[in-house]
């Protein structure tokens, strides 16, 4: 660890982007880590949030995804993928983690729908520019996903925010489970088609910031 | 769109393995969308685990997916989490750090000492993305992790593991070093013992060495086929004396074996004298007697021992009271005596025990 790491001024690091802090935090600089959790604790907590449908759990789990960023943080490499896509598929597993448990155990009658919990709450939302940043990735997730056929945007939406198995969603449906593989292949691949290289430079918010 | 699932593209850079022809790079292509959202049987899971690790293209192409799969959480609405989310999240790498730097203290048994390896249970807490967990992993977790506000724990075992993995160890190496010690006392106590026996044995050998010289020295008379005994018993007067003794004696000889036992154990030497067929007393030689009253010697003699009368043995005089040792008055009483003309008799009569009996 480098001895002078928690000396150094904290705007500094908020203008490094997201592979220098997450090196940082790897060497156990906990500022650096303070800088990802500004940066992305409102994405993280927000899908948890949208996949268990329990603030509190949302809250318990977005705790945790970042403990794990500063335990594992040198597990990450850029080479693989970006952190942010790192730091989400962390969140996701864990957040079906907890989904599927609960799904095991007996469930309340008043138990809400994560979408209905969502719909509830206010954003506080305190910096504009992350309010045109968040908004501008949202508006292009929700443009792309209305362009998917309907069957396949529900197949993919009760995979990926419902924890369920392509098993699971034919049961569920009615359907082979030969069409749900085909249906969740095509909407994916019809995802990437739409979203290209372009979504990659958007998520990546430190470097459009600086540019 | 079409959904026919035989509608499958070829994806660039894929190739087939044929040491796995059951789980090609056409089968993962298939799954991959659902790999990536955790959404396979577990079986599946495994074999697309299993193909990855073998083979870049698809290595690559999970990556590809999982960033693709990634944009849908910027689907949800934003919400902002709670301030003292944050603040709690600080407190507990704080405490984490410290918990850290404390471990990193450095000891000589620190630097020296092998670590000692437990399984974690970290993935099944929080499993890392497929193929991100490859690389270094030398960094610790060193607390245990419990959630917020809810208060539900999650233990970090690893924390704990080294040092409940260290309790038992140390308690076996104690265990081990104690029995190691009781041992070598015993060891040791029982060598002390086997040296004392050997000396003991050793000190028997020497006295079972002599009695065998005796009974050698008694075999060299009572081989003789002519040989004769002669008994002797306690005077008349002393009828509680227990004392009893032999000569024998070998005719063509001037030599003769004394053999007594029981005589009074206030007297360590006695006299032996043979009175001639003239009346005259001669002294024979002085015959030691040990504490329970037994003795032998071999007389030489001037004359065969038949020639003679009788024979006596007598205490010293001078044995107690410390007088001279020259002579022995003839008012002494007889400890033993016995008539040589009466007392003929043969070697396989004597009581002195045989050669061969050692005891």
């Amino acid at each position: 660890m480098p001895a002078n790491v928690d000396a150094e001024p904290r705007a500094d690091l908020t203008a490094a982007n997201d592979a220098d802090l997450i090196g940082r935090v790897s060497e156990g600089d906990a500022r650096a880590l303070e800088v990802l959790y500004d940066r992305y604790s409102r994405v993280v907590y927000s899908f948890a949030l949208r996949i268990v449908g329990d603030p509190q759990l949302a809250e318990e789990l977005l705790q945790e995804v970042f403990l794990r960023t500063w335990q594992q943080g040198a597990a990450f490499r850029a080479a693989r993928g970006t952190f942010i896509t790192w730091l989400l598929s962390i969140t996701h597993n864990m957040a079906i983690d907890e989904v599927r448990k609960r799904r095991r155990r007996p469930q309340r009658a008043d138990n809400e729908e994560p979408e209905t919990v969502l719909a509830g709450m206010m954003d506080e939302g305190q910096d504009v520019e992350e309010e045109v940043w968040l908004s501008s990735l949202r508006g292009t997730i929700a443009t792309a996903l209305q362009e998917l056929p309907p069957a396949q945007r529900e197949a993919i939406e009760l995979a990926y925010f419902q924890g369920l198995t392509q098993r699971e969603i034919a049961e569920r449906l009615g359907e082979p489970l030969g069409t749900i593989k085909t249906r969740m292949r095509l909407g994916i691949q019809k995802l990437r088609e739409q979203l290209g290289d372009q979504f990659g430079d958007l998520v990546q918010r430190s470097e459009v910031e600086e540019a | 769109m079409s959904e026919n699932p035989d509608a499958r593209q070829s994806h660039p850079g894929v190739h087939r393995h044929p040491t796995d022809p059951g789980l090609d790079c056409v089968y993962v292509q298939d799954l991959v969308a659902p790999y990536v959202m955790a959404a396979l049987d577990p079986e599946e899971q495994r074999r697309i685990d299993r193909h990855r690790n073998r083979c870049l293209a698809c290595d690559g192409l999970i990556a590809q997916t999982r960033e693709t799969v990634c944009y849908l959480a910027f689907a949800a609405p934003i919400v902002t989490p709670p301030a003292r989310a944050k603040s709690a999240l600080m407190g507990r790498i704080a405490q984490e750090r410290q918990a850290e730097s404390l471990f990193r203290q450095p000891t000589l048994a620190a630097a020296t000492a092998p670590t000692v390896t437990i399984p974690s249970s970290r993935g099944a807490l929080a499993p890392i993305p497929q193929g991100w967990a490859e690389g270094n992993r030398t960094r610790q977790q060193l607390l245990p992790a419990k959630a917020g506000r809810g208060g539900r724990f999650r233990p970090n075992w690893q924390l704990f593991a080294t040092p409940l993995a260290t309790v038992p160890l140390i308690l076996a190496l104690g265990i081990v070093g104690v029995w190691a010690m009781n041992t070598q006392n015993r060891l040791s106590a029982s060598s002390a013992q086997v040296q004392s026996l050997n000396q003991e044995v050793a000190s028997l050998n020497g006295r079972v060495s002599a009695l065998n010289q005796t009974l050698r020295e008694v075999d060299d008379f009572i081989v003789a086929a002519d040989a004769k005994r002669y008994d002797m018993t306690a005077s008349r007067g002393d009828a509680a004396s227990k004392a009893v003794g032999q000569v024998i004696a070998n005719p063509g000889t001037d030599e003769a074996l004394v053999w007594v036992e029981g005589l009074d154990d206030r007297h360590s030497t006695y006299e032996i004298l043979l009175e001639s067929n003239g009346g005259s007393m001669v002294s024979a030689g002085e015959l030691p007697v040990s504490e329970d009253g037994v003795g032998k010697m071999v007389l030489k003699l001037n004359q065969p021992f038949a020639t003679y009368r009788s024979v006596h043995v007598k205490p010293k005089a001078d044995d107690n009271s410390g007088g001279s040792s020259d002579s022995v008055p003839p008012s002494a009483p007889d400890a033993l005596s016995g008539v040589i003309g009466e007392n003929l008799g043969g070697a396989g009569d004597t009581n002195v025990p045989d050669a061969g009996q050692s005891s």
